[in-house]
């Protein structure tokens, strides 16, 4: 890489750089893996550079190159992977009425504040993010964190754009519905004066 | 469309992933009814909420700022024939003409500072605490070193961030080790008692000597030493000597 290209990479690099870390932290398995994923993938990035299009999402190339390191760093937990992917991810639909009923009125009072309410919840969200299956974890993450368009979230992992939109939706179901389980154990509806009604 | 039916596109369309006509329709049944819009907004602040829970920490900062600095020198193209005879003549003169500053170079506390800072750049270092807060890397160092510690306020100012602390030793002296970046490269500092200087003999002949030059320069690391009214600052980096003396003076004012 000559002198000009690192200069330009180096500025590039800035604005995606608060991205790029979160995106690498909530998608290792591991905390310990997370130098070792930015590590590689900026020196792959560095290698890879000359084909970069300038005009094109610097972002979005630059993430595939997390997205990429941060898959092989996980691989070494793949058994973790594995019980994960076959844990029952349509549990969902599969509530009971009062439970479903239980959510609803956990979810409406958490839409009425959810600065309020997930200003209590720091450490959960993390967790429930974590606990969405590799894929589908990545893809939340792209979108909330690097802010990538679906198309741009397809080609990072070569994905069709449907199963970017299903994904995200099944991501954003699961993590609600995880939220609400919070809200209601730590019973901040009670003590937020909500309605708690079930 | 129905209320039962714009809400099944309400990622979507907060996504901004609608096509023109759908998204139309959308906006103008949400400029009709209060109960839909009052549901989007919310479900964009639950999104906005998640999102902001989500942000990276100092932690991964400095594992962000090493890697980017291990990348771009790991990515230096390898010289040319010409640039190495080149670089030969260079050094040949340089040695020749230079022969004063390469002994001043070789000063003992210049020397292992310089060895510390590798050391941290080998990443077979690594940092007891870690924050951005200049109040927690001095209070870290209350009551583990026989003077206190005091981490200037005005650096963030000047683009020189605080990423952590630690305790070392520096010819088996226990001295403060700060670490700072400058657009990602690590500068280190080091903070010892005026007592300690003994145990740098080179250090205490020429540190405050009107002679002595006040930084080194060793390959691509630069080094910067200074008396204050509390003992001497050592910092070092690959950075412009000016960036590390804006830094020890910064220190020096803040023990007077």
């Amino acid at each position: 890489m000559d002198r000009q290209s690192r200069d330009r990479f180096t500025e590039l690099l800035k604005p995606v750089a608060r991205a790029a870390q979160a995106y690498a932290r909530h998608l290792a398995w591991s905390r310990n893996d997370v130098e070792d994923i930015l590590q590689t993938a900026l020196l792959n990035a560095t290698q890879k550079f000359g084909d970069y299009a300038e005009g094109t999402s610097f972002k979005a190339w630059l993430l595939q190159f997390v997205t990429y390191a941060a898959f092989n760093a996980n691989r070494r937990h793949e058994q973790i992977d594995a019980h994960e992917l076959m844990a029952d991810t349509e549990a969902l639909d599969r509530l009971s009425a009062v439970e479903v009923l239980t959510h609803e009125v956990a979810y409406a009072e958490l839409l009425k504040a959810p600065d309020r309410m997930l200003g209590q919840l720091g450490q959960e969200i993390q967790e429930a993010v974590r606990a969405l299956p590799a894929k589908r974890r990545s893809i939340f993450l792209l979108r909330a964190i690097g802010e990538l368009s679906y198309r741009e979230i397809a080609d990072v992992l070569a994905v069709p754009v449907g199963t970017v939109m299903g994904e995200l939706w099944r991501a954003r179901k699961e993590l609600r519905a995880a939220l609400c389980e919070y809200v209601q154990q730590q019973g901040l509806l009670r003590e937020e004066g909500g309605t708690h009604a079930v | 469309m129905q209320c039962d039916e714009i809400r099944r596109w309400i990622s979507p369309y907060l996504d901004s992933e609608l096509d023109p006509h759908t998204n139309f329709e959308i906006a103008q049944h949400l400029d009709g009814c209060a109960a839909c819009r009052q549901a989007f907004e919310a479900e964009q602040q639950l999104e906005t909420s998640v999102a902001a829970s989500l942000s990276s920490d100092p932690q991964t900062e400095a594992a962000w700022d090493q890697a980017v600095h291990r990348a771009i020198a790991g990515s230096r193209s390898r010289p040319r024939r010409w640039q190495l005879a080149v670089a030969a003549v260079v050094l040949f003169v340089g040695l020749v003409g230079g022969w004063r500053g390469w002994t001043m170079a070789r000063q003992d506390l210049v020397r292992s500072a310089l060895r510390n800072h590798q050391e941290y750049l080998a990443n077979r270092m690594t940092l007891d605490v870690q924050s951005g807060a200049p109040q927690t890397a001095e209070a870290f160092f209350v009551n583990k070193l026989p003077f206190p510690v005091r981490c200037p306020r005005n650096l963030t100012d000047q683009g020189i961030r605080l990423i952590g602390a630690r305790l070392c030793h520096l010819n088996h002296v226990p001295v403060a080790y700060i670490l700072y970046h400058v657009d990602s490269r690590p500068i280190s500092v080091f903070l010892l008692d005026a007592d300690s200087l003994g145990q740098f003999r080179q250090a205490a002949e020429t540190l405050g000597h009107p002679d002595a030059p006040r930084g080194y320069r060793v390959g691509r690391s630069v080094i910067v030493t200074a008396r204050s009214a509390l003992g001497v600052i050592c910092a070092v980096g690959e950075v412009p000597q000016a960036t590390l003396e804006r830094i020890v003076d910064s220190y020096a004012s803040e023990s007077t």
